[in-house]
């Protein structure tokens, strides 16, 4: 999940994007509005953090500009005023949720979980794909209830594909999700990752949960259960 | 485009010195024409009666004839300004008066421009500074044969003339010192009605400067609602320095504590760390307590907000929050349901006693605001959850507690609702839904 990090204070920013990398999140960061704007017209946000009181333009006139150039992502906005009338300005502008400073990353990143799953059209951050169960908010993956061992880069591409079941996303599109901007992005990485990612998840290859679609990308073929 | 003056007594004065002087002129223009109407109508009143004289003394055989003394003295004297003439239907001169004999072209000042009139008619006109009266008879002579004859008498407009001048010189002195009166009672007028506004202003001052407290004393009606909503502003703006005074030695006095146990707790204690972050959430929630009650604000100025936009725009906001849920929240309004106050303070109101109605409902949450009997504001918030006990609804609305020391349980939301509501003198009433859980009422001015 790619993730974009708007905070003027330099401290906290850096606080959310060491704990969001750290979790295998991307992260992109932004110290003012006018480098978020940026981002989210050049990378492909999944996600985004913004907190109203930005130096340059208010974080409301970001989230409107967004959603008005069609930007759709989930915004979670931080504001240092618990007042209503700000949470339901910057709500009416087009975010999603708030967390009013401080905060507990924990917290910040329980409710980026929900808002994923309100996306994803998913009540649980447990997600059961048959034998298969991916636990979204703890970012574990379970076959059959055994745990399985993923990398970081091995866990993003499966949720990545999992989020989105029965759709071909392109390699494209997937090195755009998985990859911060600075990364070497070669696609051979990519099915190198596929490759010990089908092995791992089904190693007597009898599940098929990853297939390649030619000349696309890849398609995740189980069926999410349930919410 | 020329500014109006900022001043009232100005813009009165200002239009009392354009309509006083234009309704004196108007009245004075009447009052000459008036009169000279009077005047002209008293004369050809008595050329009338001339022509009545001459009538008299007339005597028609074969020729035309008067006698030499008529009635009236002046006609026979010179240039005094009374001249009469006799004339045939053919404008043959019959007789003219011999007033008239230094009268310059006398025929044709006394005939010109009398149109043919039919017997027994008259015709009046002023012309060349002679008012001039014709009388046209059918003089029946003792053989019975008819003569048609005109009678014309005209008198000097010179003596009407000066009349005139002299009631417009002395009409002109009236006016004049009838304005002079009128614009002095005027100014004297504003001067006076202004006063309570005058003293108003210098009772401001006075507060300004700190010699004075409130607005008391006798105010005529109409400034009266002014009085009461500045004595309101005041009292409110006193309230809110008193309650940044006290909510900031509350905050400071609660900060302290925390402050306190860390500065003396042990560096190296295994549970520093724990205790560490124990006091700072206890300085959080501190804060957050403090800060929130710092909105509400309780002045109550004419200002109505409606509550059902307010309500519409929480309900939209917590269905995005509570995505989640699917929680059903209604909103609805009765009749004229306006808050009195600062919108902001409404939506700190409703925010928080909606957002828990979310938190605590299985499905459903509603909102109503009423007007009610006594012209109060009533909201009605409810939910289907499992609803506050008897014993937890005093703890909840903190009775005997003081106001920093929050209890276990009581949300900020709610204290903060009920500050706000203590600061509109309000109510707010906890109780069983219909729903099936908590309903809590709150009723405002």
């Amino acid at each position: 999940m790619r993730l974009l990090v708007v905070e003027d204070d330099a401290r906290l920013r850096a606080r959310l994007v060491e704990h969001f990398r750290g979790n295998g999140w991307i992260v992109d960061e932004a110290p003012d509005g006018q480098e978020a704007q940026f981002l989210a017209s050049e990378y492909p946000v999944d996600i985004a953090i913004v907190d109203l009181g930005l130096p340059d333009v208010s974080g409301v006139d970001l989230i409107r500009n967004w959603r008005s150039a069609g930007l759709n992502m989930p915004v979670l906005i931080l504001t240092a005023r618990a007042d209503w009338q700000d949470k339901v300005g910057g709500l009416e502008a087009g975010a999603d949720d708030y967390v009013t400073k401080p905060f507990y990353l924990e917290e910040v990143e329980a409710r980026l979980d929900a808002l994923l799953r309100r996306v994803e059209g998913r009540r649980r951050s447990v997600a059961e794909y048959g034998a298969l169960s991916i636990d979204f908010s703890a970012r574990r993956v379970a076959r059959d209830g055994d745990a399985i061992e993923l990398t970081t880069y091995e866990y993003n591409t499966l949720a990545y594909l999992a989020r989105r079941p029965g759709e071909a996303v392109s390699r494209a599109e997937l090195l755009d999700h998985l990859y911060d901007r600075d990364s070497d992005r070669d696609s051979n990485v990519l099915e190198v990752f596929v490759g010990r990612l089908r092995r791992k998840l089904d190693p007597q290859a009898d599940l098929r949960p990853i297939e390649t679609v030619r000349g696309v990308g890849y398609r995740f073929t189980l069926e999410r259960r349930g919410a | 485009m020329t500014r109006l003056p900022r001043s009232l007594a100005s813009r009165l004065m200002i239009a009392a010195l354009i309509l006083v002087p234009v309704t004196l002129g108007l009245a004075a223009a009447y009052l000459e024409r008036a009169h000279r109407d009077a005047l002209d109508a008293a004369i050809a009143e008595r050329l009338q009666l001339q022509v009545i004289t001459l009538l008299a003394q007339a005597n028609v055989t074969d020729d035309f004839d008067l006698p030499l003394m008529p009635l009236e003295a002046r006609l026979l004297q010179p240039a005094s300004g009374l001249y009469a003439m006799v004339s045939s239907d053919r404008g043959e001169t019959l007789w003219l008066s011999p007033s008239a004999a230094f009268l310059s072209n006398p025929l044709e000042r006394l005939s010109d421009g009398i149109p043919p009139l039919s017997p027994g008619t008259r015709f009046d006109n002023e012309l060349g500074g002679l008012f001039r009266h014709a009388y046209q008879v059918l003089w029946e002579r003792e053989d019975g044969s008819e003569v048609p004859l005109r009678f014309v008498v005209a008198e000097s407009s010179a003596p009407r003339d000066a009349d005139v001048m002299e009631f417009r010189s002395k009409l002109i002195l009236w006016l004049a010192a009838m304005l002079v009166i009128m614009l002095s009672l005027q100014l004297a007028i504003v001067r006076w009605g202004l006063t309570p506004l005058r003293r108003l202003a210098e009772r401001i001052q006075q507060i300004e400067a700190g010699k004075a407290a409130e607005l008391d004393g006798d105010w005529p009606r109409e400034v009266e609602p002014l009085v009461g909503n500045l004595e309101s502003l005041l009292s409110g703006e006193q309230q809110r320095r008193e309650r940044m005074r006290n909510t900031l030695a509350d905050l400071a006095h609660s900060l302290k504590t925390p402050l306190a146990v860390l500065r003396s707790a042990d560096l190296h204690a295994p549970d520093f760390g724990s205790l560490q972050q124990e006091q700072l959430d206890r300085m959080d929630e501190v804060m957050q307590w403090h800060l929130q009650r710092a909105v509400g604000a309780n002045h109550r100025l004419l200002q109505r907000v409606e509550v059902l936009p307010v309500l519409e725009r929480l309900r939209s906001t917590l269905l995005k929050v509570y995505a989640a849920r699917d929680l059903e929240i209604v909103v609805a309004t009765e009749g004229d349901a306006r808050f009195r106050g600062d919108e902001r303070d409404l939506m700190e109101i409703l925010g928080n006693l909606l957002d828990n109605a979310c938190k605590y409902a299985r499905a459903k949450v509603r909102a109503r605001a009423m007007r009610d009997e006594d012209d109060g504001l009533r909201l009605i918030i409810e939910d289907d959850g499992e609803g506050i006990s008897p014993e937890l609804r005093d703890t909840l609305l903190g009775r005997g507690a003081r106001a920093d020391s929050r209890q276990e349980g009581q949300g900020i939301g709610l204290a903060v609702v009920m500050d706000i509501v203590k600061a509109q003198q309000g109510k707010l009433v906890l109780g069983d839904s219909a729903l099936g859980g908590a309903r809590v009422e709150l009723i405002l001015a």
